[in-house]
């Protein structure tokens, strides 16, 4: 599984990021890195079986504190 | 930024499948139960202001979309929040209709196969749209309208023997209160989510104001809406409509012509993957014009994979299982969507129309 | 670019991996029982595509399990079978009566809410000892008689002597106030020496608990009360009794109005029949015009006094509103309802309730007249 996201990864960062780099527009290429970079790590570790938290879970607990239904 | 034009007429279809949305499996205004078509239809006219407001936005600045308008009226900082939280609104809804579909798959078509691979397949196909343009957008999704009109009517053919319209008795049986929830929740989901929408289209061919686009979709997209839940009401009754996750489902499955036309909730299906992939595609296209425009990149084109994936992600992350997902549909997205859809854009709108007075003062008046 | 949308559109209708087909057996139907100690003995029919007496039906097998739970039985039936089982052609659900009166609703859950099955199965009720013995009766030579049933049922339409229940309808009427469920009663009954299926009469439910039984002549005019009759025979007189005539009913539309008289809610129903004269066994005059009338009345005053008969058996007997008249109320006058829901049943059996009965003969088959015209003078 692990081995699977790494290679899609880099299929992904062949089609993507070489592309931007190619294109010659230099902010997109780090903004498209950064963000590549970012979603790796979250595919890694979702992969490696984690249990990650859901984000939405804070906002949800806020909602109910504050309307209470 | 890219200049970009579609036509009217595909920007009302576009707009029309994105709010179809993920409504079509789940139906809207559940809380009203019986009562939900008149929910529907008082969340449609409280909508029509907000659609007109938005349209006036747009408007008031040709040619541009609502986060070059944001930068335009709030300054470069407080323009640049404005986008972030946009930009967040547009992921999350995204990863919201997402999961609706991830979570309808698993649990009625492809259980055995993990949520994330279908997930993965329309994501694929909206970054691959996106990426291709919002004219490639207009154009698949007058087809894709139009199968989902043929298939609704076709349905509709075949259900006709199963549709009990006593069902829909009594009216406003548990009064107002329930209805007036019902409203509240049709409203946010789906009909002001649009809002999401002018973070994706810029500029509209012809001089005809956008408002009749705006209004357009939300008649039409509304109305369809409404024909699903009745037909749902008619067929299911008021015990089996609360009891199951996905109504369109549950009412589709009960056709049985001569024994031999049944089973056939695989074309439910294909409307709701149409609409889930054109709303997907939507919120893909104004999250990353959202990005590129915060930091002022060449094109969107280029973060729109990593934005797929990340919603992706987030659809993943959002809930452990359905239960959360129904909890969180009924009891706390009405109220968490509310800066979104309406707070944020009022104030745009706001904003907006004193600035655009004050810059005709200083502008000398012609004629 | 346009051809770019079209390809990448195509590639994504979902596609359904259903695999490995002939690796699953089809299951006919399935009876359930009460076992000992608390447990729940389940029976499938399956279909045997190597058994049958010739290449057009297929045999049937049976496998017989007990369990806690309805789904951990199911899945043990693997051990057994062999394969998966298919449950999207299962045409018919037998419980058996012990089961139907301690709740049906636990033993159905499972096969609502599972995605492999079809809730538009038939269900019945076992009128022997227990269900199981109804699929394995020696009826079943040749297809399994899960699929016969299916026939009798497809065809019930036409006689009226059982309601036909698909799972749902079942499963909907339960938690419906203002009408109680009703299922068809199936029993075996041995025909010249050989067992056969046969199926008439029905349950009556208090939710989904059984109380007790109707038999299919007061089937008839509970289905004519719920408008659910189609078809049918109604004999006025017999062999020996005047008139001695045949009625094949065509249609009959029944309209339930709920109205306030003197404070209080009564029903009235009124029925509309459109009949034909199929038989007569008497030297009868039916076929003047007078002749003709007096039939129709006498039909008419016949079926109302049926109706009003078996309304007071479901009020005084069952207290259960089998025809729905509460449902009706709660549809028409809501507020009306909302005094008399909470003890609707008491409520139900105090009702008043008037029938009227409407019958057009619209024609005699295809004799005028009965055979003997004149009459042997003596």
């Amino acid at each position: 599984m692990i081995l699977f996201t790494l290679l899609s990864y880099v299929v992904i960062v062949l089609v993507d990021q070489v592309q931007n780099y190619k294109n010659g527009k230099k902010k997109d290429f780090y903004v498209s890195c950064a963000m590549c970079l970012f979603s790796f790590t979250i595919a890694i570790l979702l992969a490696s079986g984690l249990d990650l938290p859901s984000p939405v879970k804070p906002i949800e607990r806020w909602i109910s504190h504050m309307f209470g239904s | 930024m890219d200049k970009e034009m579609i036509s009217r007429g595909e920007a009302r279809t576009i707009l029309t499948l994105y709010i179809m949305g993920s409504t079509m499996i789940l139906g809207a205004a559940g809380e009203a139960k019986t009562d939900s078509w008149i929910s529907i239809l008082l969340a449609m006219a409280m909508a029509a202001p907000l659609y007109w407001a938005w349209a006036r936005v747009l408007s008031l600045y040709p040619g541009q979309n609502i986060f070059d308008i944001a930068q335009h009226i709030f300054g470069k900082w407080i323009g640049k929040m404005f986008i972030l939280v946009y930009i967040w609104y547009a992921f999350h809804l995204g990863a919201l209709v997402l999961r609706n579909f991830g979570e309808f798959m698993e649990a009625e078509a492809m259980p055995e196969t993990p949520m994330l691979v279908p997930m993965f397949f329309v994501v694929a196909l909206g970054v691959g749209v996106v990426r291709a343009g919002i004219e490639t957008m207009g154009r698949s999704g007058r087809m894709l309208l139009n199968m989902c009109l043929v298939t609704m009517l076709v349905v509709f053919l075949l259900v006709l023997g199963k549709l009990r319209y006593q069902n829909l008795l009594p009216i406003l049986d548990q009064g107002w209160p329930r209805v007036w929830k019902g409203t509240f929740s049709a409203f946010s989901f789906p009909f002001a989510e649009a809002v999401v929408f002018l973070g994706a289209i810029s500029s509209v061919k012809g001089k005809k104001p956008l408002t009749g686009i705006f209004l357009y979709s939300l008649i039409i997209g509304g109305i369809l809406v409404l024909f699903i839940s009745v037909r749902n009401i008619m067929v299911l009754g008021v015990y089996t409509i609360d009891n199951v996750y996905f109504p369109s489902y549950a009412a589709v499955g009960r056709i049985n012509v001569g024994d031999f036309i049944q089973r056939i909730e695989g074309s439910v299906s294909i409307v709701f993957v149409i609409c889930v992939f054109m709303k997907l595609s939507v919120c893909l296209m104004a999250a990353s014009k959202g990005i590129a425009k915060l930091f002022g990149l060449d094109s969107y084109r280029s973060v729109v994979i990593q934005a797929g994936l990340l919603t992706t992600y987030l659809a993943y992350l959002l809930y452990d299982n359905i239960m959360e997902m129904q909890y969180w549909t009924i009891y706390i997205y009405s109220i968490y969507a509310v800066p979104f859809e309406i707070i944020l854009p009022l104030l745009l709108l706001v904003f907006a129309e004193i600035k655009t007075r004050r810059e005709q003062r200083t502008k000398p008046e012609s004629g | 670019m346009w051809i770019m949308c079209l390809t990448l559109l195509s590639s994504s209708t979902g596609c359904w991996n259903y695999g490995e087909v002939d690796k699953l057996s089809t299951v006919a139907g399935i009876a359930i029982d009460k076992g000992e100690d608390d447990k729940i003995v389940l029976t499938v029919e399956l279909v045997d595509p190597t058994g049958g007496n010739d290449s057009m039906h297929t045999g049937s097998q049976l496998i017989t399990l007990t369990g806690y739970t309805i789904f951990d039985i199911v899945r043990r039936i693997i051990t057994e079978s062999g394969t998966k089982l298919y449950w999207a052609h299962a045409k018919s659900l037998i419980m058996s009566e012990e089961i139907a009166r301690s709740g049906a609703a636990k033993v159905i859950d499972w096969y609502i809410r599972d995605t492999e099955t079809r809730s538009d199965i038939h269900v019945l009720i076992s009128g022997e000892k227990t269900a199981k013995e109804i699929l394995d009766s020696k009826e079943k030579v040749s297809d399994p008689l899960s699929y016969r049933i299916e026939d009798i049922l497809k065809n019930e339409k036409n006689v009226s002597a059982s309601p036909v229940m698909e799972l749902w309808d079942f499963v909907d009427t339960i938690n419906t106030p203002g009408i109680s469920s009703i299922l068809p009663v199936i029993y075996l009954k041995d025909n010249n020496g050989r067992e056969t299926a046969s199926i008439n009469g029905l349950a009556v439910f208090d939710m989904d608990r059984m109380l007790g039984k109707m038999d299919y002549l007061q089937t008839k005019y509970v289905l004519m009360l719920r408008n659910e009759l189609e078809g049918g025979v109604v004999a006025l007189g017999g062999y020996d009794r005047p008139p001695g005539i045949s009625l094949e009913i065509f249609s009959n539309k029944t309209k339930v109005k709920p109205v306030i008289v003197d404070g209080e809610v009564q029903i009235q129903v009124q029925t509309h029949t459109v009949m034909a004269v199929d038989e007569v066994l008497q030297k009868v005059d039916f076929y003047t015009e007078k002749g003709r009338v007096e039939v129709e009345e006498l039909a008419e005053d016949t079926m109302e006094a049926e109706m009003m008969k078996v309304i007071q058996y479901a009020q005084q007997k069952y207290k259960q509103d089998v025809f729905g008249f509460g449902r009706i109320i709660h549809e028409r006058m809501p507020k009306q309802w909302k005094g008399l829901e909470a003890d609707w049943d008491e409520r139900f059996s105090q009702l008043k309730v008037t029938v009227e009965s409407k019958v057009i003969i619209k024609n005699t088959a295809s004799s005028i007249k009965p055979i003997l015209i004149e009459e042997d003078d003596k």
